[in-house]
């Protein structure tokens, strides 16, 4: 177990981080949840599960906190353009869905996340995007009859 | 007998031509979905979920269902062909699959595969019909202390049978109870965590943590992963797939083994069709007179984990229906979506709405047939269907995830939602916190506070109540005993610290 020695002594800040995540949630819902009524144990009140639930979010993350403390996980290499990209379409989406209808946004949504992968070709992306929100026209709008406006007006 | 004219019943529901078109639709999305790797169920249900609004309940359940057995027949071709499972119930598939197809014997492999999962999927519709009723009646008798029990006895179950870590399994779990106290308390009307925002009022959408913490996440994960696909599989001809007598002979024992497994942890709470394979494939290994055979091309090791997963994704519906209890995510996923369309699954289910329940069986039955037909003779489609490039997915099914989020409640936030459970659904998988039981909690989280609050107010404040009447007590002693089985190893590595590296999988 060479791994197992070099890790010794070396503390995972990573893995601790998160771990404390999880204690800070658990903590704000048992502060929280005391906002709300704990009611008597015949009759519980609005706060009596979510308390539990915190006391149990706090001790469990302390629990994962001794047994990550000499992981050798390290931090995810975090693909910037990718989730940029993604972000961006799936914020797209929910801007033009209402303003501007069904069709622009299904538009926006592909055309913008297909730069998420270097190389891909311009054209290809607007045949894709039009071809998709022609079917999601189709589909949903005539098809299936949703209420969504297919366009602003 | 009564369960012929309830079956009957059923077949006169499902045999109606929209029930009929609608289970069609079901299978063959849930093929499509099925044979592409990185696509799952889950998405398909959540796209489908707001169309189904304007069906009939019972249409919408048998369309919804369909996708969801369908995709376990879909799923092994990529395995076979590609090396890559569709789903992850197939994953073992790949194992002995691929070297067949190596060897020139694909056809044969998707013959074979197809006829297990008819085989399995058609033993486990006659247990269910068999079962199902008997335990909704027992289940009658359940007060509020044995739900609460015999959920937290799921929960446990599926947190010790996972992979991995099983502290930070339970840690999600506790995680998906939290997500599930959000918005207005139905006992007493309080808003939980809405940070007087509106749109959580109603609660976290459960659309949203689905496909953000699985459908989001994964593209996240797989773009720019992608090289290795498109390479067009060649065309599979009937000539090929036409079996050998040895083939056959090899086939039909561990086929009835891999479906007896399967139907068994399928009936389970808290174990699911994933679980149900790899082990289908390591008894075959232990049964095999040579087991050095298996990853070079067995034919038992791919029809017994397949006869397994279909077997198991049909019994699943067991405690779903009679219980109102999921026995893995994706049926907590299924069960949350009948509960959007306002159906209750639980023991008076069967009673109330035998149309239903009887319709929902029959299509089963209906659905496995037509399945045979859309994968036999049509094979040579879904293999051309593995060709499409991920490059052209990916943005597809970002649209997808989108207009299905979004539809359920016209809901912007919701779409904003999804992309911050994906980008959660990302990190925490790197270190190791699988996203499964989130979603479990999430769908028992409720119920469990109603049932625990119900029970307490039965016995007047008393604890008791949870040993003292038999069967919960029987349910407590199981959650004590796996508590007590995961304890070992998790005090020992608490004590010493974990060094392994581990990145959780989405797997469900």
């Amino acid at each position: 177990m060479t791994e197992h020695t070099r890790s010794r002594g070396g503390v995972n800040v990573w893995e601790l981080g998160v771990a404390a995540v999880f204690f800070l949630i658990g903590a704000y819902m048992a502060y929280e949840s005391t906002q709300y009524g704990i009611g008597t144990i015949t009759r519980i009140g609005p706060g009596f599960f979510p308390l539990c639930i915190g006391v149990l979010l706090m001790g469990l993350s302390v629990a994962v906190g001794f047994e990550v403390r000499h992981s050798l996980a390290e931090p995810p290499a975090i693909p910037l353009r990718i989730i940029a990209t993604v972000g961006a379409a799936l914020l797209s989406f929910a801007l033009l869905v209402n303003l501007g209808g069904l069709v622009p946004a299904t538009f926006a949504v592909i055309f913008i996340s297909r730069f998420a992968e270097p190389g891909n070709s311009l054209r290809t992306s607007f045949l894709l995007a039009a071809c998709l929100a022609l079917i999601a026209w189709l589909v949903f709008i005539v098809g299936f009859k949703l209420p969504l406006k297919a366009l602003w007006w | 007998m009564d369960l012929f004219s309830n079956v009957a019943l059923g077949f006169e529901r499902a045999l109606s031509p929209d029930a009929l078109l609608f289970c069609f639709f079901g299978v063959t999305i849930g093929t499509f979905v099925g044979v592409l790797p990185g696509v799952g169920a889950m998405a398909a249900v959540a796209l489908c979920l707001p169309i189904t609004f304007y069906l009939d309940p019972t249409v919408a359940l048998i369309m919804l269902a369909g996708i969801f057995y369908g995709a376990q027949y879909g799923s092994s071709t990529a395995s076979i062909l590609l090396n890559i499972p569709g789903t992850v119930t197939s994953a073992v598939t790949c194992l002995d699959g691929y070297p067949m197809a190596q060897q020139g014997r694909a056809g044969v492999a998707l013959f074979m595969v197809t006829m297990t999962s008819f085989i399995g999927g058609s033993i486990a519709i006659v247990l269910m019909m068999l079962f199902t009723p008997a335990v909704a009646a027992f289940a009658l008798q359940f007060s509020s202390a044995e739900y609460f029990m015999i959920m937290a006895m799921g929960l446990l179950a599926a947190v010790t049978i996972s992979q991995g870590s099983v502290l930070k399994s339970l840690l999600m779990v506790v995680v998906g109870l939290a997500l599930g106290t959000v918005g207005t308390d139905s006992g007493s009307g309080v808003m939980r965590f809405t940070f007087g925002f509106l749109p959580l009022t109603d609660g976290v959408s459960l659309v949203a943590i689905a496909m953000g913490l699985f459908g989001v996440a994964e593209i996240l994960a797989s773009i720019g992963r992608s090289e290795g696909r498109g390479a067009t599989p060649k065309n599979i001809t009937f000539r090929s797939m036409v079996p050998t007598k040895e083939d056959i002979r090899a086939s039909v024992m561990p086929t009835l083994r891999g479906t007896g497994l399967g139907a068994l942890i399928g009936a389970l709470p808290g174990s699911g069709a994933t679980v149900a394979t790899f082990m289908a494939y390591a008894a075959e290994k232990k049964v095999a007179k040579d087991p050095t055979r298996f990853g070079k091309g067995a034919i038992e090791g791919i029809v017994a984990p397949e006869a397994a997963n279909n077997s198991a994704v049909q019994a699943a519906f067991m405690p779903t229906l009679s219980l109102g209890i999921p026995g893995d995510a994706l049926m907590a996923f299924l069960l949350g979506a009948m509960m959007i369309h306002g159906i209750v699954p639980g023991p008076r289910f069967l009673v109330d709405q035998p149309v239903m329940f009887w319709g929902l069986v029959a299509s089963f039955w209906i659905g496995n047939i037509l399945l045979l037909v859309l994968n036999i003779p049509l094979i040579g489609v879904w293999v051309r269907i593995l060709a499409i490039p991920y490059r052209i997915l990916y943005p597809a099914m970002l649209f997808f995830i989108c207009i299905g989020v979004f539809s359920i409640n016209y809901q912007v936030f919701d779409v904003v939602a999804v992309l911050i459970f994906g980008a959660i659904g990302f990190a925490m998988t790197k270190f190791g916190y699988p996203p499964a039981p989130i979603l479990l909690g999430f769908v028992l989280g409720p119920m469990m506070e109603e049932h625990f609050g119900r029970a307490l107010l039965m016995s007047r404040g008393s604890f008791n109540i949870f040993w003292q009447r038999p069967i919960s007590a029987v349910l407590l002693a199981i959650s004590l005993g796996l508590i007590l089985y995961a304890l070992k190893g998790v005090v020992s590595r608490v004590r010493t610290g974990s060094v392994a590296v581990e990145e959780a999988s989405r797997d469900l």
